[in-house]
C-alpha cells in the first residue's frame, strides 16, 4: 500500500445514537510529528482508543505499517510498536515513579517477548538514559501520585518511550505543564521523532502544535475539516471558525 | 401432554416470581450503581415478617392476608429500602468497587443474623399458599393453582406498573438516562437522594412480594434456603445486563421453565442420582453461563477512588521481624492459654492463611473472588481423597496424577516469575519431580492403603494445593474475561455449585481415566456421606493431634513462611505487574500486557493457597461436614472481614481470620458467662451475647469496610509512632511490664484473665504515650491539615509542609504577598 505507519480508513464510533467520530480518515508518515486538533468533545481521545485498540469502531479499519490491525487485541498492537499516553492520566499508582517505568519494561517482558531487556545492566541503563532525557532523575523514588500532573504525564511518555515503540500517541501531553515547560516538551518531542520514533499528538496548545508538527489534522463534531501543515491551518477558514475563533469569545 | 402442562405453569409461576425479584435488583443498580447483595435476604426477611403476623400467636398474631400483605409489602419492605438507603448505601458513593460489594455482602449477612435471632429455635414455620393448599382450578387435565394465578397476575401487573414509572415519572426519566448515558448523569448531578431513596423502597418491595410469593413453595421457611431462592433471580437481572427490564423479565421465565423442565426430564432430580441438586444449582449455573456470554465493558482506567486505596508494602526484613514476633507471641501465649483457646487460635490461622489467597488475588491483582472458602473446601476434599481418604483406588495413579498436576500448575504459574524456555522446562521437571518423590517415597505412599494411614502428610497438603490450582485455573479459564461485579458473580457462582453439587454430593461417581490407576476406574464419593475425618499431621516425632499447642505454632510458622514469601512476590516483577493491572488496565493493554495469561497465573496460584490452608483448616479440626465450615456464608463473612482488616496487607488477612474466628465466639462466651453470674441481668446478657455472634460479623462489615486501607493497618499504623528514636523508653518499658505479667501467669500467680486485663491496656497505652511524648518534642507534624487556622495558627513551617503533602512546589511570591498583607 502507501508507506505510512499508521493509517485510518474511515472509522466511525457510535456511543448508543451519538456519532463521536464520524468517518475519519488520516495518516501518519514516518518520522515525523503529526497533530490533531480540535474542540473538547471532538473525538480526539476516542479515535485514539481506536488507534490502540481499548475501542472497537462502529466502521472503518486501522492499518500500522501496512498490516491490518482494526481487530487486533489492545497488547497485541502495543508489542507491534503502538505506544501511547492518556488524557485522564493512567499513571501505577501503587508505585514509584521508577517503577512506573521498569514494569512497563516487564509487561512486555512477559512470556520472553522483548529482546534487549533480557539482561538487568542494559534494562537498568535504558531506564536511567529514559529517565534523563524526560528530566523524571529527580523525582525517581517518589510514589506516582505525589508528583505534579506535568511530571505525570512526563512519566507516561517515560513509560511508553522505553519499549522502543515505532509511533506514540500523546494525548494533551502538556496540559498541566507551564509555558517553559511546554517550550521543553516541545524540544523533547523533536529529538523523539529523530531519533525515528513517528508521534501523533494531540494538544490545546497551539504554540506547542505550531511549532512541532510537521502536518496537522482537524477535528470538529467527529469529522475531519481540515488539513495541512501548521501554517495552512493557521489560515484555513473553516478552522479559525470552527477552533481558534470558538476559543477567542 | 398434560405433564408439559403442569410443568410449564409451574415454570411460569416461579419464573415470574425471580422476575420481580431480579426487576427490583435492576431498579436500585441502574439508580444507585450498587448491586443490591441483599436483595435476596431482604426478600427472606419479608417472607417471616409476613409468616409471623399470619399464622403465629405472638405479635397480636393471626391477622387476615390482605392487612399483613399491606404491612409487609408497602410499610415495612419500603421502610427497610429507605433505611438502607440512608444509613447504609449512600455513603458508598465515590468508594472502589470492593467496597461497594462487601458493604451489602454485610447487610446481607446482617438480615440473617437478625432473622436467625428474631426467629429462633427449630419449629416448623409452614406458610400456606393464597387461598389454601387446594385452590385451584384446570386447563384441559392441568390444575392451575389460586396461588399460581396470584403470581403470574403480580407479575404482569408490576410489569406494567414498572413501565408506567419508568416513562411517565421522574425517577423513570433517571433511570432511563443512568442507563442511556450514566457519565452524563452523573455529570450534570443526577442521582438525587430522593430518586435514590424511591428506588430502594422500590427495590426492596420487589424483594418483599417475592420473598412471600416464594415461601409456600418450599417446605418450610428456612433463612438459607430462602435466600437463596431469591438469589437465583440475579441470573435472571445479568440477562438484562442489569439494565433492560423487559429483557430482565424474559430471563426470570427462562430460568422459572429451565429448573421446571430439568425436573420434569430427570424426575426431579431422580434419574441422575449425582446431577440431583441440579434441581436447586441449574439458575445458578445459568448465571454462570450468562456472565460468560455477556459482552464486556470497555477496558477500565483507574478511578480518584484508587487513590484513597493504597497499600504500602512493608520491607521483607520488617515482614521477618514480625514474622518472628508473631511466633514469639503465639509459643508464648501458648504457654498460658487453655486448649479451647488455643484451638480458637488455631482456626483462626488457619482461616488467616486461606485469607493470604484474598491478599494475593484481590489485594495485589485487584481481582474479586467471592469463593474463597469453595477453594479451601476443594483442598480439604483432594487432601481427604488422596491423602488419608479411603474412596479412591490410590497407587501409582495417585502418584503420576500429582505429577501430572504439578507440570500442569508449573507451565501456568512459573512463566509468571519470567521462567521461559529452557529454565521453565528445567524449573517445571525439578518440581514436578520434587512432587513425585514427595509422594512416592518420603511418605511412603506408593501404592496400597493410605485409607489405613491415620495421619496428614505433607504429600497430602502439597496435593491439596495442586488439585485445588487445577480447580481455579480451571474456574478461571472461562471467568478470566469478567471484571469487577461480573467476575465477583461468576465467583459467587461457584461457590454456590460447590456447596450443593459437592458439598451435597452423595454418590459415587466413576470415572474410566485412560494411563492412570492401575485398576480401569477412579471411583469418588466426593464428600463421603456429609462428613470428612481428616486427621491433624504427624511427623519429626511431633504428633499435632495430641498438642494443640504444637499445631498451634506449626500454623503460625507456616502462615509467616506464606507471608514473607507473599510480601517477596509482591516486590519482585510478578508483583509490580500484578499492582499495574489493578491500577490501570487499560494503560496496561497499551504497554502489552497479556491480561488473561497473568490473571490465570495469579488465580490459579491464589488457588492453591486457599487449597493448602483449607486442608489444613480441616486437619486442625479433624472433621469437615457439608455445612461446616468451607459454605458459601462462611466464605462471604471471611472476605467480608478481611476487607475490614485490609485486603492489601498480610495484616488484614490475619486480622480477618483471627477476629472470623474469635472474636465473636468469645465475646458471646464472655456475655454468657456474665448474664450465668448475674442471673438478675441475664436478659441483657443473653442479648448482647446473640447480638455478638449473629450480627458482629456483619455490623463489623458494615461499620468498617468503608475504610478503605483496612482496620489492620491503621492499628499498625497507631504503634509505627513508637519507631522513633525518642519513644523507644516506652517501648522497653512496656514490652517488660506485659513480660512480668506474663512470666506471673506461666508461674500461676493469678489467672488469664488478670493477664489480659493488665497487658491489653499497657499496649493500647503505648501509642497513646507515644504520640503525646513526640507531639510534645515536635509541634508542627502530624497536625491535620483541615484543622489548620481553627486549632493552630498557619505558620510558614506548616505551609511548607502543606506544599509538601500536595507536591505543590513552594512558592515565594505568594508566601511575600502573604507577609505584605501582614
Ligand atoms: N464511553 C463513552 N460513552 C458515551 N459517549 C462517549 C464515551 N466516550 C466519549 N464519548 C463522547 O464522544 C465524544 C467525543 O469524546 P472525546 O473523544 O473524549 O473528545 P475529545 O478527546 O476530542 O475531547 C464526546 O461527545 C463524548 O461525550
Ligand atoms: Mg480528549
Amino acid at each position: 500500500m502507501t508507506n505510512d505507519v499508521l493509517a485510518v480508513d474511515n472509522i466511525s464510533v457510535q456511543f448508543g445514537g451519538h456519532i463521536a467520530v464520524n468517518d475519519v480518515s488520516l495518516s501518519v508518515k514516518p518520522g515525523t510529528i503529526t497533530g490533531l486538533i480540535g474542540p473538547n468533545g471532538a473525538g480526539k481521545t476516542t479515535l485514539f482508543n481506536v488507534i490502540s485498540g481499548l475501542l472497537t469502531p462502529t466502521d472503518g479499519s486501522v492499518h500500522f505499517m501496512d498490516q491490518d490491525i482494526t481487530s487486533l487485541a489492545p497488547h497485541k498492537r502495543a508489542r507491534l510498536g503502538i505506544g501511547r499516553t492518556f488524557q485522564r492520566l493512567e499513571l501505577f499508582n501503587s508505585l514509584s515513579v521508577i517503577d512506573n517505568i521498569r514494569v512497563s519494561i516487564e509487561i512486555s517482558n512477559q512470556w520472553g517477548h522483548i529482546r534487549p531487556y533480557q539482561d538487568e545492566p542494559f534494562t537498568k541503563a535504558e531506564i536511567s538514559r529514559v529517565l534523563d532525557i524526560t528530566g523524571l532523575d529527580s523525582v525517581r523514588n517518589t510514589m506516582a501520585t505525589e508528583i505534579p500532573t506535568g511530571q505525570a504525564r512526563l512519566v507516561e511518555l517515560a513509560r511508553a518511550l522505553i519499549l522502543q515503540p515505532k509511533i506514540l500517541l500523546l494525548d494533551e501531553p502538556a496540559s498541566g505543564q507551564n509555558d517553559q515547560e511546554t517550550e521543553t516538551f516541545g524540544l523533547l518531542l523533536r529529538k523523539i521523532c529523530e531519533s525515528g520514533v513517528s508521534i501523533f499528538l494531540v494538544e490545546h496548545d497551539m504554540a506547542l502544535v505550531m511549532n512541532t508538527c510537521d502536518e496537522v489534522n482537524v477535528l470538529d463534531f467527529g469529522s475531519i475539516i481540515a488539513k495541512g501543515t501548521p501554517t495552512e491551518i493557521q489560515e484555513h477558514e473553516l478552522v479559525i471558525e470552527a477552533y481558534l475563533g470558538a476559543k477567542k469569545q | 401432554m398434560t405433564e408439559f402442562l403442569t410443568f410449564t405453569v409451574v415454570g411460569l409461576a416461579t419464573g415470574a416470581i425471580y422476575s420481580i425479584a431480579s426487576a427490583g435488583l435492576v431498579v436500585t443498580y441502574t439508580t444507585s450503581g450498587i448491586f443490591n447483595f441483599a436483595h435476596g435476604a431482604i426478600g427472606m426477611f419479608s417472607a417471616f415478617l409476613y409468616w409471623q403476623l399470619r399464622w403465629d400467636e405472638g405479635w397480636g398474631g393471626f391477622w387476615p392476608a390482605p392487612i399483613a400483605l399491606v404491612f409487609v409489602l408497602f410499610i415495612a419492605a419500603p421502610i427497610i429500602g429507605i433505611l438502607l438507603q440512608l444509613i447504609v448505601m449512600r455513603g458508598l458513593e465515590g468508594t472502589s468497587e470492593t467496597t461497594k460489594l462487601v458493604i451489602p455482602i454485610a447487610v446481607m449477612l446482617a438480615f440473617i443474623g437478625i432473622t436467625n435471632w428474631v426467629w429462633q429455635g427449630a419449629e416448623q414455620r409452614i406458610p400456606k399458599p393464597f387461598f389454601g393448599r387446594n385452590a385451584k382450578w384446570s386447563i384441559g387435565d392441568a390444575y392451575i393453582t389460586w396461588h399460581q394465578t396470584i403470581i403470574v397476575i403480580a407479575a404482569i401487573g408490576l410489569a406494567i406498573a414498572l413501565r408506567f414509572l419508568l416513562f411517565n415519572t421522574k425517577i423513570g426519566v433517571t433511570m432511563r438516562a443512568v442507563v442511556d448515558n450514566p457519565e452524563l448523569v452523573e455529570l450534570n448531578g443526577g442521582r438525587p437522594n430522593r430518586s435514590a431513596m424511591q428506588s430502594w423502597a422500590i427495590g426492596s418491595i420487589m424483594a418483599a412480594i417475592a420473598g412471600v410469593l416464594i415461601s409456600p413453595l418450599l417446605g418450610g421457611l428456612g433463612v438459607l434456603a430462602l435466600t437463596l431462592l431469591v438469589v437465583n433471580a440475579y441470573a435472571a437481572a445479568i440477562f438484562g445486563r442489569l439494565k433492560n427490564l423487559p429483557l430482565t423479565f424474559i430471563g426470570g421465565l427462562v430460568i422459572g421453565l429451565s429448573v421446571s423442565y430439568w425436573n420434569w426430564i430427570s424426575k426431579t432430580g431422580q434419574k441422575w442420582p449425582w446431577l440431583s441438586e441440579l434441581r436447586t444449582t441449574l439458575p445458578i449455573v445459568i448465571l454462570f453461563c450468562v456472565l460468560l456470554l455477556l459482552p464486556q465493558d470497555r477496558l477500565r482506567g483507574n478511578r480518584p477512588e484508587s487513590l484513597r486505596e493504597q497499600f504500602r508494602v512493608p520491607s521483607i526484613r520488617a515482614t521477618i521481624l514480625w514474622s518472628f514476633a508473631l511466633v514469639s507471641i503465639i509459643s508464648g501465649l501458648s504457654l498460658i492459654i487453655s486448649s479451647k483457646w488455643e484451638a480458637l487460635l488455631t482456626r483462626g490461622l488457619t482461616m488467616a492463611i486461606i485469607g493470604l489467597s484474598m491478599v494475593l488475588l484481590t489485594g495485589y491483582a485487584g481481582e474479586l473472588n467471592l469463593a474463597p472458602l469453595a477453594f479451601a473446601g476443594i483442598g480439604a476434599i483432594a487432601a481427604f481423597q488422596f491423602d488419608v481418604g479411603s474412596t479412591v483406588e490410590t497407587g501409582p495413579g495417585f502418584a503420576t496424577l500429582a505429577t501430572l498436576l504439578a507440570v500442569g500448575f508449573g507451565f501456568l504459574v512459573f512463566p509468571a516469575f519470567g521462567l521461559v524456555k529452557r529454565r521453565l522446562f528445567i524449573a517445571v521437571t525439578a518440581f514436578s519431580l520434587f512432587v513425585f518423590i514427595l509422594v512416592v517415597f518420603f511418605d511412603g505412599t506408593t501404592g496400597t492403603g493410605i485409607a489405613s494411614r491415620e495421619s496428614m502428610s505433607l504429600s497430602g497438603l502439597v496435593v491439596a494445593a495442586l488439585i485445588t490450582a487445577s480447580v481455579g485455573a480451571t474456574v478461571a479459564l472461562p471467568a478470566i474475561r469478567l471484571r469487577g461485579l461480573y467476575l465477583a458473580l461468576a465467583t459467587f457462582a461457584f461457590a454456590i455449585f460447590v456447596d450443593k453439587m459437592v458439598y451435597k454430593q452423595r454418590e459415587t461417581l466413576t470415572f474410566d481415566i485412560p494411563l492412570i490407576g492401575d485398576s480401569e476406574d477412579l471411583s469418588i464419593n466426593l464428600f463421603n456421606n456429609g462428613a470428612l475425618n481428616i486427621p491433624r499431621p504427624k511427623f519429626w516425632g511431633i504428633d499435632f493431634g495430641e498438642k494443640q499447642w504444637a499445631m498451634l505454632i506449626f500454623v503460625s510458622i507456616i502462615f509467616c513462611c506464606i507471608s514473607v514469601a507473599l510480601i517477596q512476590l509482591r516486590k519482585s516483577s510478578y508483583g509490580r505487574q500484578l499492582t499495574a493491572m489493578k491500577d490501570s488496565p487499560a494503560a496496561c493493554a497499551t504497554l502489552g500486557m497479556n491480561m488473561r495469561r497473568l490473571k490465570l497465573s495469579v488465580f490459579t496460584l491464589a488457588a492453591a493457597i486457599a487449597g493448602f490452608g483449607g486442608a489444613l483448616h480441616a486437619s486442625n479440626l479433624r472433621t469437615i461436614q457439608e455445612d461446616y465450615p468451607f459454605t458459601i456464608w462462611e466464605g462471604l463473612a471471611l472476605f467480608m472481614l478481611t476487607v475490614v482488616g485490609g485486603i492489601g496487607y498480610i495484616s488484614g488477612a490475619l486480622f480477618g481470620g483471627i477476629i472470623y474466628a474469635c472474636a465473636f465466639i468469645v465475646m458471646g462466651d464472655f456475655w454468657g458467662k456474665l448474664a450465668e453470674d448475674w442471673r438478675s441481668f441475664d436478659w441483657l446478657f443473653t442479648f448482647l451475647q446473640d447480638f455478638f455472634l449473629l450480627l458482629g460479623p456483619a455490623l463489623a462489615g458494615i461499620g468498617l469496610g468503608r475504610n478503605p486501607s483496612g482496620v489492620a493497618s491503621q492499628i499498625f499504623d497507631g504503634f509505627r509512632i513508637l519507631r522513633k528514636r525518642e519513644n523507644k523508653g516506652i517501648i522497653g518499658i512496656g514490652s517488660l511490664l506485659i513480660a512480668f505479667s506474663w512470666f506471673l501467669r506461666v508461674i500461676d500467680v493469678y489467672n488469664g484473665w488478670i493477664f489480659i486485663m493488665t497487658s491489653l491496656p499497657i499496649l493500647f497505652l503505648m501509642p497513646l504515650l507515644g504520640d503525646a511524648n513526640t507531639r510534645d518534642r515536635d509541634q508542627s507534624k502530624d497536625k491535620s491539615i483541615e484543622m489548620a487556622g481553627i486549632d493552630f495558627q498557619f505558620s510558614d513551617e506548616f505551609i511548607s509542609f502543606i506544599d509538601k503533602e500536595l507536591s505543590i512546589p513552594s512558592n515565594p511570591m505568594w508566601k511575600e504577598s502573604r507577609n505584605n498583607d501582614e
